[in-house]
């Protein structure tokens, strides 16, 4: 898939199945480089290569 | 209704008040206020004062139930109560949800006989910002009704600022707690993740989600945490562990006590010049009470911060998808857009997000190694306009996030004015399951200085009657 935001945003809300408006659409794709950022920092710990997440999962309901 | 809860209980034992009077001294608060302040969305007149006639009559019968008898407390309105409907102040929530009672955090207050007064606003959901198109109040903050009180805990903490009730119970995902506390000059304890149940609560982020006290001071949480703490199984995240005694451990003293500080001056665009200046005073006072203070560094500040930003979109967004697709224009657009950010988020973000958490508890454990707290400023900044409010703009501001991420118990407590004369907050943080100390250091903090006995001017008047 394209980085373009203006290709990845409209793409990922159509394959969720949300129809925001254009005006909304406009604001999310404003704000998705500052965010990919962020999480593209996330990748970057370099603590977290060999860490399991902070999810539990017990075989009893 | 000025009073402390702990001065109130000291107060109904004395006789010097009633809990009927003091229930009604809230609403009379409410009858002047409510509307400009958007506090509640709906009050329990009826079996609140019920409620209260009952506690005078246990008490003067020498039934004592502990410092909360007979004490006026509200309930955000995501949290489930016997008297109704719970909205999540929103149109999209089904109204059967809640419909299987108190949630154990309720059931047990009022166990200890605390009078519930009502619901109380919220951002819808606990997430987004006020939209003025939807039929909800708009919370405005009592030190200047034209800026916001925080949220998403809105209501508790505007209501308590203005003496609507004595404390209440709030929720924090990122903040929610913290927030609406240091924007309106109260005090307000996230404890420890899995400490408190938040079963027949409304959910946000899953894994970040915490229900707890707000009040006017460190003691009064204390008390509050002393009964709404504790394992139940209905709750997947809560810790079955024993209850510490939080009320006996506030001695005053902070002897023996190392303190970690991190301004966080240049981790936010919006932090205030006077901000240093403040947060300085402040930790003098830590000092003066027998603190050892030492410059620390939060490590990974900015990774932990958006680890709790993409986890609570994933997560909730997750719990709203199907009403998104069907109701988008029920939300209102702050929430909808907010939650919408997990549609952009992938499930690989999202455990990377949690592997982040793990490796950034591992770190501060370390920094814990060497410090029993750390303080860090609440926010940058005091609360911003409502006109001018947007949820990014929120987020930048605050220092709550980061501690979402890792699940240490984080306590705002008041701690001065910006220029303009709005709250700014001193956040105390402990170790996992050390709110006895988190509490204590606030308790000590609160004894030194007077910034939580101050009280808004557009709700002096009464106080004055």
């Amino acid at each position: 898939m394209s980085a373009d935001p203006t290709v990845v945003v409209p793409a990922l809300l159509t394959a969720a199945g949300l129809a925001p408006s254009a005006e909304e659409v406009a604001v999310m794709i404003a704000e998705y480089p500052a965010r990919a950022q962020a999480i593209e920092a996330l990748w970057a710990v370099e603590a977290a290569r060999y860490e399991e997440p902070c999810v539990v999962f017990r075989a009893e309901p | 209704m000025y009073l402390s809860i702990t001065d109130a209980a000291a107060a109904l034992r004395s006789g010097e008040t009633t809990s009927v009077a003091l229930t009604e001294a809230g609403y009379a608060v409410a009858d002047a206020h409510d509307e400009a302040l958007g506090v509640y969305l709906r009050r329990f007149d009826e079996t609140a004062l019920a409620a209260a006639a009952k506690a005078d009559e246990e008490l003067a019968a020498g039934v004592d139930k502990g410092p909360l008898h007979g004490i006026p407390l509200g309930i955000k309105d995501i949290i489930a109560t016997d008297e109704g409907e719970t909205t999540a102040q929103s149109l999209v929530l089904d109204r059967e949800w809640g419909t299987m009672g108190d949630a154990p955090v309720v059931a047990r207050l009022r166990a200890a006989g605390a009078v519930i007064t009502g619901k109380l606003t919220t951002m819808e959901y606990a997430i987004g910002i006020p939209d003025v198109e939807k039929p909800f109040p708009v919370p405005r903050n009592p030190w200047n009704t034209d800026h916001y009180p925080g949220g998403s805990s809105s209501g508790t903490g505007n209501g308590v600022a203005a003496g609507m009730f004595l404390g209440g119970l709030g929720t924090d995902t990122g903040g929610s707690i913290r927030y609406p506390a240091t924007s309106c000059g109260i005090t307000g304890l996230k404890q420890t993740f899995g400490r408190v149940p938040k079963f027949g609560c409304v959910p946000l982020g899953y894994s970040y989600d915490h229900i707890g006290p707000m009040a006017r001071t460190a003691a009064d949480c204390a008390a509050m945490l002393a009964v709404i703490a504790g394992h139940d199984a209905r709750d997947a995240c809560s810790v079955d562990r024993p209850v510490d005694d939080y009320v006996s451990g506030l001695t005053g003293s902070l002897e023996g006590m190392r303190i970690g500080v991190d301004p966080l001056l240049a981790a936010s665009e919006l932090t205030v010049p006077e901000l240093e200046e403040v947060l300085a005073a402040a930790t003098a006072e830590l000092t003066a009470a027998g603190a050892t203070v030492v410059p620390v560094e939060l490590p990974l500040y900015k990774e932990l911060t958006t680890a709790t930003m993409v986890g609570m979109a994933a997560e909730s967004y997750a719990y709203h998808r199907g009403d998104l697709q069907s109701r988008w224009a029920d939300y209102g657009s702050g929430t909808r857009m907010a939650v919408s950010i997990g549609a952009l988020v992938s499930g690989g973000d999202h455990v990377q997000a949690q592997r982040v958490r793990r490796a950034g508890q591992k770190m501060v454990a370390e920094l814990f190694a060497d410090v029993d707290l750390i303080v860090t400023p609440t926010s940058a900044c005091g609360a911003p306009e409502i006109e001018k409010l947007t949820f990014d703009a929120i987020i930048g501001a605050l220092h709550t996030p980061y501690w979402n991420a890792l699940g240490n118990p984080a306590m705002s407590v008041p701690m001065g004015y910006t220029r303009d004369g709005l709250p700014l907050g001193l956040q105390i943080v402990g170790r996992p399951f050390d709110e006895a100390a988190v509490l204590a250091a606030g308790h000590a903090y609160q004894l030194r200085t007077d910034w939580h006995t101050h009280v808004p001017a557009m709700v002096s008047d009464l106080l004055a009657a």
